[in-house]
């Protein structure tokens, strides 16, 4: 059975990167899928060939054919989000704003709107060495999504079947939104990296609660340990009273900021972040083999 | 009584899908006359699919789902419509309505 196990956070910049790319190297055999699409920046750490790329077809919008139009504007102002604008008279349609939800095709009295998909990003599949990398990127202005999440999950998924790969690891998505679900979604195993910040603990009870409702099996990370004892602490009692297992601790490193300003993996630094990271290691072997 | 659920492809001996919303079919199981439908997932959607799964279901008259673990909205969107909802297994669809019919006497 291949292994799918998820690192997610409630709060962005915990660490979660940083976490799984050096997961990545110690796990032999993994394809990496990196699901935080609105700041993909795992493949930043590999230096990767690209293999494959995919397109990705977004959301709907809407267009207006003016041969129909008859300028009443009523779609302008019905236009919950503020998508049409008037130019020289007629409505135009900010394709940015438009969420396609085709409120104004089903008013327009001229029957002039329809709705049509476009390309929105691409995803791709990379390869440093060993390690596969499959990751996304968006055009400006478009967002994330639990669906463009669920085909790199998926393209990473055939992959693993078709290559044999043991694990896929995924960078999830921070927050515990559609696009956090959709990394978490039928995983074998979560990590919830947090940190000791009150954001951090704040964020870390309602990502856990999110993990608890999909009935994913979890354990905690506490990234910047050492920044806060008194939010550590709280953090520790919080997952003790909540009965979850902490997996480790790693401290506060100015290595790490090295590490990613060189684009490069924290394995390759010999530093306290790496060794309380390769104990996480040790550690999550145990517990997933 | 009509029993929904998620499959990979479009056969009865087909493994129940693990996503929900995102399922690449639907199947509907009419206990009355032991009919299977299926149906490709219709909901190309970037965000919210799990509470239009749930309508798509109850509008064909499902009341019962056997399916992965539903997220939020659509535990709520399943529980408006009055749709009772079981945790499938790892096994094939008939397998999983087999399971259920045999556990609740059908």
């Amino acid at each position: 059975m291949i292994e799918q196990l998820a690192i997610v956070s409630g709060k962005g910049g915990t660490g979660k990167t940083t976490l799984c790319t050096a997961l990545g190297k110690l796990f032999k055999n993994t394809i990496i899928a990196d699901c935080d699409v609105d700041a993909a920046n795992t493949a930043l750490i590999f230096k990767t060939d690209l293999i494959k790329t995919y397109d990705y077809i977004g959301s709907r919008k809407a267009f207006i054919d003016y041969g129909k139009c008859t300028s009443c504007n009523l779609c302008i102002d019905k236009c919950r989000f503020g998508a049409i604008i008037e130019k020289n008279r007629k409505p135009f349609i900010n394709s940015i704003s438009c969420e396609g939800c085709g409120l104004c095709a089903s008013i327009c009295p001229a029957e002039a709107i329809s709705f049509s998909v476009e390309k929105a990003g691409e995803y791709y599949i990379c390869r440093e060495g060993n390690i596969t990398l499959v990751h996304a990127q968006l055009y400006p202005g478009e967002d994330t999504s639990g669906k463009l999440i669920a085909q790199v999950r998926k393209i990473a998924l055939e992959l693993a079947q078709s290559e044999m790969y043991d694990m896929i690891l995924i960078d999830g998505s921070p927050g515990i939104g559609c696009a956090a679900i959709s990394s978490i979604t039928a995983v074998n195993h979560v990590i919830i990296v947090t940190e000791s910040t009150l954001s951090g603990l704040h964020d870390l009870r309602r990502i856990v609660s999110i993990t608890e409702k999909l009935r994913r099996p979890f354990w905690v990370v506490i990234n910047k340990f050492d920044l806060n004892s008194s939010i550590t602490e709280q953090i520790s009692k919080y997952c003790e009273s909540m009965n979850i297992k902490i997996l480790g601790c790693i401290p506060y490193d100015k290595t790490v900021v090295k590490a990613i300003q060189e684009e490069n993996n924290i394995l390759e630094y010999d530093c306290p972040a790496r060794n309380s990271i390769v104990e996480i290691y040790e550690t999550l072997k145990g517990e997933i083999l | 009584m009509k029993i929904g659920l998620c499959a990979k492809q479009e056969i009865k001996s087909s493994q129940v899908d693990d996503r929900f919303a995102r399922a690449a079919f639907f199947v509907i199981y009419d206990s009355s006359t032991s009919e299977y439908i299926f149906l490709q997932n219709p909901f190309d959607v970037e965000h919210g699919a799990g509470p239009k799964v749930i309508e798509f279901f109850a509008e064909k008259g499902v009341t019962v789902l056997i399916a992965p673990t539903l997220g939020p909205n659509a535990q709520k969107a399943a529980q408006m419509a009055g749709m009772s909802t079981y945790e499938q297994n790892q096994s094939s669809v008939e397998e999983n309505i087999k399971a259920f019919l045999e556990k609740h006497k059908i």
